[in-house]
């Protein structure tokens, strides 16, 4: 999950080096915490958040197959 | 950011205000969602007249790019017409109008299909990222291209269709196609981000957005003849806005009825009214 996100934000930014993915044990489950370069915010937010909340979507996929609860925060 | 969540614009018609947005936008029709709030009203000999009222939202335009790439379009293009922002003074003008005056033909400029991109297929790319996506989803599914068969509006281009084929994907498309439209968004982006132009994308799963479209087409029809056999307006449930276009396009053409959204995001509501 951690590299379905990597891929996603490396697709979208301009600076595909600055990506960063880690993981998060949280009581509920894990959080993945998603780091771009200051310049590329707003390509993986997105209006409104509309590209976080298609990331989260997608996400969703993977997670409940394996039945955990996988959340993601853009830092 | 100026082009938040939907700009809207006034006009006499939805047509002209729609023609006003987009020469403001600097857009044309395929790059954008369009919504009519408020088809306007004459008013009675010009008085109570209301100008019609558009939302018109990019279509996954990146907005936060200060200094985007210029679109390659728009070379010979003049100088859009200053906005007509017509005030109810030009409503007086046909007191008895024929009942459906000729759709003014819209300007819609066929984009240029040559620009230079990095020399790859757009379909190729586009097959690429998804079947990408898909894998680090953990599916295991094959990602066909195929040809687009749906409605389109006049002077389109045909967009880019991906089929994703597999067993049990039913989890890619989730409720209400929320899921599905989630993994088109972000292959548009992606399709997008890498050819530095846009492309129009759909995603479908194993040809459900096709098939719903015809089952929406169907409906759409049924509801629109509801109308005019019992003279009232048909309210259908709440649709997402790819659906909701379904059924306006496909009545665009009906004479004896006009289609409005009615209602705020989730809750947004084709009514299909009869004309007089």
């Amino acid at each position: 999950m951690k590299d379905l996100i990597e891929y996603i934000a490396e697709n979208l930014v301009d600076d595909p080096d600055k990506v960063r993915v880690r993981e998060v044990r949280t009581s509920q489950g894990m959080m993945l915490e998603l780091r771009v370069a200051r310049d590329d915010m707003g390509r993986v937010i997105g209006t409104s958040g509309r590209v976080a909340n298609a990331m989260r979507a997608v996400l969703r996929v993977p997670a409940n197959r394996q039945g955990k609860q996988v959340t993601l925060e853009i830092v | 950011m100026t082009s938040s969540e939907g700009n809207e614009f006034r006009g006499r018609t939805p047509e002209e205000a729609t023609e006003t947005g987009l020469a403001i936008l600097k857009l044309t029709e395929e790059q954008v969602e369009i919504e009519v709030l408020s088809k306007g009203s004459r008013g009675l000999l010009g008085f109570g007249a209301e100008d019609a009222r558009v939302r018109i939202t990019p279509i996954g335009k990146k907005t936060s790019k200060p200094a985007s790439p210029p679109p390659p379009e728009k070379t010979a293009a003049p100088p859009p017409r200053p906005a007509v922002k017509t005030q109810p003074e030009a409503t007086v003008q046909q007191p008895e109008a024929p009942k459906a005056p000729p759709k003014p033909e819209k300007p819609v400029e066929p984009k240029p299909s040559a620009a230079p991109g990095d020399g790859a297929d757009p379909k190729d790319v586009a097959a690429e990222l998804l079947q990408g996506l898909l894998d680090r989803m953990g599916v295991k599914a094959s990602v066909q291209t195929t040809e687009y068969r749906g409605v389109l509006d006049e002077g389109q281009d045909a967009p880019l269709v991906l089929n994703i084929e597999g067993e049990d994907l039913g989890i890619l498309i989730g409720r209400r196609a929320e899921t599905l439209s989630s993994i088109q968004y972000l292959t548009r982006l992606m399709v997008n981000h890498r050819l530095h132009r846009w492309v129009n994308v759909i995603v479908d799963v194993e040809g459900y957005r096709a098939r719903r479209e015809e089952q929406l087409a169907r409906l759409a029809n049924r509801m629109a003849d509801r109308a005019v056999s019992t003279g009232k307006p048909v309210m259908l449930e709440a649709m997402p806005p790819n659906e909701r276009r379904i059924v306006h396009i496909t009545l665009r053409d009906n004479p004896l009825v006009t289609t409005e959204s009615v209602g705020e995001g989730d809750h947004r509501k084709v009514t299909i009214i009869p004309k007089e």
